[in-house]
C-alpha cells in the first residue's frame, strides 16, 4: 500500500468536504463509544483487567525471544511450519513460495492487518493468483478498488447505496433487486461461497499467538476466517512477532478486553484456536499449516521509548473516540493504520520524515489513552514523536523557531508573564470594538476557519493574582 | 534483504539485543507466576444458567430444553422439517451423536463432514460458557470443522451438566480433553450464528456460515427460566 501520510491535511480537507460521509462518521463516533462503554461496564473490573494484561504484555516483550522460540517449537510439534520475515517483501516472498509449491491458483484471505501492511494481495495478484478477500468489509473495498478506512470495519466509509451500486456493477444480478442490507449480504454470501470452495490456499491473520500450546487465536463474527482455515488445502497464518502471549489464559484475558473495546460485546460469534494441519483421522482441514512471523521494524521499537505501542490489540477503540479520526476519516491517514494508533505506528514502521503530519493530527484530548484496553499512553507517544520531529528538524523552520522562542520564554517565568501580558492587553485593545478577529498574523490556520475571540484584557495569571489579593484582604477585614 | 544471517537468527538476534530481559526459562517462569491472576469473573452455580441463557439471547442463540434424548431428536426433526421440508442432516462422528435415537424423530443422519449442499449440521458441545454465552467445540473426527460453518443451520447439543462459569473453566475442559496429546487442530468458542455489520452497521446473520444457531440442552433446565430469558419453548413433541 502506497504511503500517502504526508498528504494528511489535504486528504482530511477532502474527506470533510463530503457531507454524507462526514455525517456517517459522526454517527459512528457517537454509537461505537456508547456500545463500548456498555460492554466495558459489564466486564466489571476493567481497570484491574487492563493493568493485569499490561503486566503480562510487558513481561512478554521483555522476554520476547524466549516466547517466540517456545511458540515456534510448539507449532512444529503440532505439525506446522514457522517462517520468519524481516520485512514486507520477505513475508510476501514466503507466502508466494508456499502458494507456488502448493500449485495453487485461488487464494482466499481472511481479514489480516499484517498482509495489508505488506501489500500481499497486490503481490499475489501480480504473480497470477486469484485472490479474494472474504471478510465482507474487505471484499467490498477490494471490489471497489479502495483501501480499508477502519481497522475493524474496513468499509465503514461506504453508504448502503454505494455498496448496492458496487454489487450491481460487479456481480451478475440480472433483474434481481437488492432492497436492503440482508439482501446484499445474501448476494455476497453466494458469490463468496464459490470462492471459499475454490480456494487452494487460505490466509488469515491472528489476534494472538500462544507460546505454551503453539495455537493461533482468531476472533471473527462472520466465520470467513474459519472457512478459509478449513476448506483450502493449505492454511497460512500471517502475524507480527509482538502478537505472542505466554499462555491460553493470557489470550482469553486479552480476548475480553479486545472484543468489548472493538465492537461493544462480550464475545464475537467465533473465537478459534488453530494448532496445525488436519490430524490423521480428521475428515477435513488443511494438509499443511504455516505461520509467517513478521518483524518489519518491530525489533527496532522493542526496548525503546515507543515499546508500549507493541501492546496494541488493533481493537480500533482509539479511532472511534478520536475527534480527528471521526472528522477526517481513515483514508486521510494515508496508510494501513489510521487514528491515534496509526499516527504512532505509521512513523515507526515507515519513517518519521514520510509520516510527519500524523503525530500532529491530535487535539491532545486524551480520550484514546482513556479507552485503550492495552493502556498505551498514546498522547505521550504522539508528543514524543512531535518532539523528535522538532529535534530532527523535520518540522518547518518557522514553526520550529516559534517553538524554540516559546520554550526559551517559559524558562523565564517573569519575562513570559510580562510578554504575554503585553500581548493580551494589545489584543484586547485592538479587538474590544468587534469582540473578535477575522485575521491575525501567525495564526492564519486558526482564522481561516473561525474567528479568534478578543481577550478579556488580563491574562489568567493576572486575574488569579488579583483574586488572591481580594481574598487576602477580605480575610484580613474579617479578622 | 540479506545480511548473511537466516531470517530467524537475524530477527531473534535483534530482539535479544533490544529486549529488557533474558532467555532464562526458570527465571521467566517465576516472573510470570509472580504477576498473578487477572480479576476473576465469578458467576455462582446458582446464577449460572440464567446468566448463560441471557447471554445466548444477546448472541442470537436459540436455546431449547429437552428432557430426554428422544425428546431432543423429535425437536430437531420438527425444526429440520419446518425449515427445509426434509429430515436430512449431517452430524459428526461423536459417539454421543451416534447414540442418539434418530429414528424416534425420523431424522436421516449422515455421519461425517458437511458438504456445501447440507442444509443442517449437528454437533455435540463439550461445554457451555455462562460468561460469554458460548459453546465449546473441537475440530476433529468427532466434529469436522465444516459442520460448524458450511450449513445454513447449525444445531448444537449440550448436556445440562456441562455448563461452566467462565472462560478459564472452559479452558480447563480443553486441557482435560487434550491431556497427553497434541491440541486438536481447532478449538472453537461458538457464540452465535455467523453475522456481519459491515454494511452500514446493520447486523445481518448468515454472513458466510449458519444463519441460525440452535442449542438443544439435554437435561432438566427449567422451561420457565428458558421462557423468562427470551427463549420461547415449543410444546413437547408427541
Amino acid at each position: 500500500m502506497q504511503l500517502r501520510s504526508e498528504q494528511f491535511q489535504l486528504l482530511a480537507t477532502d474527506a470533510m468536504a463530503d457531507r454524507d460521509a462526514r455525517e456517517r462518521r459522526d454517527v459512528m463516533g457517537l454509537l461505537l463509544p456508547a456500545v463500548r462503554d456498555q460492554a466495558v461496564a459489564q466486564l466489571g473490573d476493567f481497570e484491574g483487567l487492563r493493568q493485569h494484561v499490561k503486566k503480562i504484555k510487558d513481561h512478554t516483550l521483555n522476554h520476547l525471544s524466549h516466547y517466540l522460540q517456545q511458540f515456534e517449537e510448539q507449532v512444529v510439534m503440532n505439525g506446522g511450519h514457522v517462517h520468519w520475515a524481516r520485512d514486507s517483501a520477505e513475508l510476501n516472498r514466503i507466502v508466494l513460495d508456499i502458494c507456488r509449491q502448493a500449485e495453487a491458483r485461488e487464494v482466499g484471505k481472511g481479514k489480516s492487518m499484517i498482509t495489508e501492511e505488506t501489500g500481499l494481495t497486490a503481490d499475489l495478484e501480480a504473480a497470477g493468483f486469484r485472490v479474494t478477500e472474504t471478510d465482507l468489509g474487505e471484499y467490498i473495498v477490494q471490489v471497489a478498488g479502495e483501501t480499508p478506512s477502519h481497522i475493524v470495519g474496513p468499509a465503514f466509509h461506504k453508504s448502503e447505496q454505494e455498496i448496492r451500486d458496487l454489487f450491481f456493477e460487479q456481480h451478475d444480478l440480472g433483474d434481481r433487486d437488492l432492497p436492503d442490507p440482508p439482501a446484499m449480504v445474501q448476494e455476497a454470501r453466494a458469490v463468496l461461497r464459490e470462492r471459499f470452495l475454490a480456494a487452494d490456499v487460505g490466509i488469515i491473520g491472528s489476534n494472538a499467538l500462544i507460546a505454551e500450546t503453539g495455537q493461533t487465536m482468531l476472533v471473527t463474527n462472520e466465520g470467513n476466517g474459519d472457512l478459509v482455515s478449513t476448506l483450502p488445502r493449505v492454511q497460512i497464518v500471517c502475524a507480527s512477532i509482538e502478537k505472542v502471549l505466554p499462555r491460553p489464559e493470557d489470550a482469553l484475558n486479552q480476548l475480553r478486553l479486545l472484543v468489548s473495546s472493538a465492537i461493544g460485546t462480550t464475545v464475537t460469534a467465533y473465537t478459534s484456536f488453530y494448532a496445525g494441519p488436519r490430524r490423521s483421522d480428521d475428515e477435513d482441514g488443511p494438509a499443511a499449516f504455516h505461520v509467517v512471523l513478521l518483524d518489519n521494524r518491530r525489533s527496532e521499537i522493542l526496548g525503546g521509548n515507543y515499546q508500549d505501542m507493541l501492546a496494541c490489540m488493533r481493537c480500533g477503540a482509539c479511532l472511534n473516540h478520536c475527534p480527528v479520526y471521526v472528522g477526517a476519516g481513515g483514508h486521510a491517514y494515508g496508510w494501513v493504520y489510521p487514528g491515534p494508533m496509526g499516527s504512532v505506528l505509521t512513523p515507526l514502521l515507515t519513517s518519521l520524515e514520510a509520516a510527519s503530519e500524523l503525530p500532529n493530527a491530535c487535539t491532545g484530548c486524551g480520550r484514546c489513552e482513556e479507552v485503550c484496553p492495552a493502556a498505551i499512553p498514546l498522547p505521550d507517544l504522539l508528543r514524543d514523536l512531535r518532539a523528535e520531529e522538532h529535534n530532527r528538524k523535520i518540522t518547518p523552520a518557522r514553526w520550529r523557531h516559534g517553538m524554540d522562542l516559546h520554550s526559551r520564554l517559559t524558562r523565564w517565568p517573569r519575562l513570559y508573564h510580562a510578554v504575554t501580558g503585553v500581548a493580551i492587553a494589545l489584543l484586547h485593545r485592538l479587538g474590544r470594538r468587534r469582540g473578535m478577529f477575522h485575521r491575525l498574523p501567525f495564526a492564519g490556520g486558526w482564522t481561516a476557519a473561525r474567528d479568534f475571540p478578543a481577550p478579556e484584557g488580563d491574562t489568567f495569571m493576572q486575574q488569579w493574582r488579583r483574586q488572591q489579593r481580594v481574598a487576602a484582604s477580605n480575610q484580613a477585614s474579617h479578622e | 534483504m540479506s545480511d548473511g544471517l537466516s531470517a530467524d537468527r537475524a530477527i531473534l538476534g535483534a530482539v535479544r539485543g533490544a529486549q529488557a530481559g533474558d532467555d532464562d526459562a526458570e527465571r521467566i517462569a517465576a516472573e510470570l507466576a509472580a504477576i498473578g491472576s487477572a480479576p476473576p469473573v465469578s458467576i455462582s452455580p446458582e446464577e449460572r444458567w440464567e446468566y448463560f441463557l441471557n447471554r445466548c439471547k444477546i448472541n442470537n442463540i436459540e436455546v431449547h430444553g429437552a428432557s430426554s434424548r428422544s425428546d431432543a431428536v423429535k425437536r430437531i426433526a420438527r425444526f429440520i422439517y419446518t425449515e427445509h421440508n426434509s429430515y436430512r442432516a449431517v452430524a459428526g462422528n461423536d459417539r454421543r451423536l451416534a447414540a442418539m435415537p434418530w429414528r424416534d424423530g425420523g431424522v436421516l443422519v449422515r455421519f461425517g463432514a458437511a458438504a456445501p449442499a447440507d442444509p443442517v449440521a449437528i454437533s455435540y458441545a463439550h461445554c457451555g460458557v455462562a460468561e460469554t454465552g458460548s459453546v465449546l467445540l473441537f475440530s476433529n473426527r468427532d466434529n469436522p470443522a465444516s459442520n460448524n460453518w458450511l450449513s445454513r443451520h447449525h444445531i448444537v447439543l449440550m448436556d445440562e451438566a456441562m455448563l461452566v462459569g467462565n472462560l478459564e473453566e472452559a479452558w480447563d475442559v480443553v486441557r482435560r480433553q487434550t491431556e497427553g496429546r497434541l491440541p486438536y487442530r481447532g478449538t472453537h468458542l461458538i457464540s452465535g450464528p455467523s453475522s456481519t455489520g459491515d454494511i452500514v452497521g446493520h447486523i445481518v446473520t448468515g454472513a458466510h456460515g449458519p444463519q441460525r444457531l440452535l442449542l438443544i440442552v439435554l437435561g432438566r433446565v427449567d422451561p420457565a427460566l428458558l421462557e423468562a430469558c427470551g427463549h420461547p419453548q415449543l410444546p413437547a413433541p408427541d
